[in-house]
């Protein structure tokens, strides 16, 4: 999802910004409802190890968030858009 | 005053059966506690919900005297070993050892065949060599309970044998809550025992409440 507004960032340029956020907001909440059931059955080995499920999902959704401001900041500098 | 979590008032309900009747039951640090059960009576229901995996229709759930959601909302209280497998493939089973706050080398000189995987992912174990690891690791890990679903499934007799022996001697520091369909090895090492029947725990006191009780014959 992250190279999808990459593209469309490109594509569209500076405009597009303010929507290709909350594109990433939603695929970033349902990227970690996905995981979470997928990873399901993991969940007490981190639950053992003392990091509860919210910090795990604040954990993912950060470092998707992280990386997809790289990126984004990478093509502006890039791109010069 | 001892240790212990008490839950109580334990309503669960799937649609109109009633798995969980108003459940009351305690279980003590420095006690081995064994729960039985047929398959479906809830036994594993009961245990996803003291761990806060499942939210009961009601449930009244402290220690000490506190109340909680679950048992994890206190660090260091609990930890569980549930019937499947659950760690992570791809962590190194030195990495998981650490991960659980166990010193290495002391983990592998007190149990000597895991060394031979200690370079392993976790993924390339075998099944049985997963489980006796996870029943391991839960086991030596610093909390003050352990709950452990069926630790003596999928697993070897000499293994068998190696986990009753250290709950046993785990027991002199930690509270221990087990079940399992082996119930001659629960009846063995538990210090308390009970039945979950027609939703509600039944006090074991000897073989033939079971017989009595219809789990066994």
């Amino acid at each position: 999802m992250s190279l999808l507004t990459f593209l469309i960032f490109l594509q569209v340029g500076l405009g597009s910004l303010t929507l290709m956020f909350w594109f990433k907001v939603i695929t970033s909440a349902l990227a970690v409802i996905f995981y979470n059931n997928l990873k399901a059955k993991e969940l007490f080995f981190y639950l053992n190890i003392g990091i509860g499920k919210k910090e795990l999902s604040s954990f993912l959704l950060l470092m998707d968030f992280i990386s997809w401001f790289i990126g984004i900041f990478i093509l502006i500098k890039l791109c010069g858009t | 005053m001892k240790e212990s979590i008490k839950i109580d008032s334990v309503f669960l309900n799937f649609r109109e059966h009633k798995v969980l009747r108003g459940i009351s039951f305690e279980f003590y640090k420095n006690k081995v506690t064994g729960i039985l059960g047929r398959n479906g009576c809830g036994k594993s229901c009961f245990l996803k919900i003291i761990t806060g995996q499942l939210k009961p229709a009601s449930k009244h759930l402290s220690y000490q005297g506190k109340l909680l959601d679950n048992l994890y909302k206190e660090s260091g209280l609990i930890n569980y070993l549930p019937q499947h497998e659950f760690h992570p493939k791809s962590i190194q089973v030195s990495k998981l050892i650490q991960l659980y706050g166990l010193e290495l080398q002391g983990f592998i000189t007190q149990y000597p065949f895991l060394e031979k995987n200690i370079n392993l992912k976790f993924s390339d174990l075998s099944g049985g060599e997963k489980r006796i690891l996870e029943v391991l690791l839960v086991m030596e890990a610093d909390t003050k309970f352990t709950i452990l679903d069926e630790p003596f499934s999928h697993i070897m007799p000499v293994h068998v044998q190696l986990v009753k022996d250290r709950i046993q001697a785990l027991s002199a520091k930690k509270g221990i809550l087990i079940t399992d369909h082996q119930y001659q090895n629960v009846v063995e090492i538990s210090d308390s025992l009970f039945l979950l029947k027609d939703g509600v725990f039944k006090m074991v006191k000897e073989e033939e409440d079971l017989r009595f009780n219809g789990y066994i014959r």
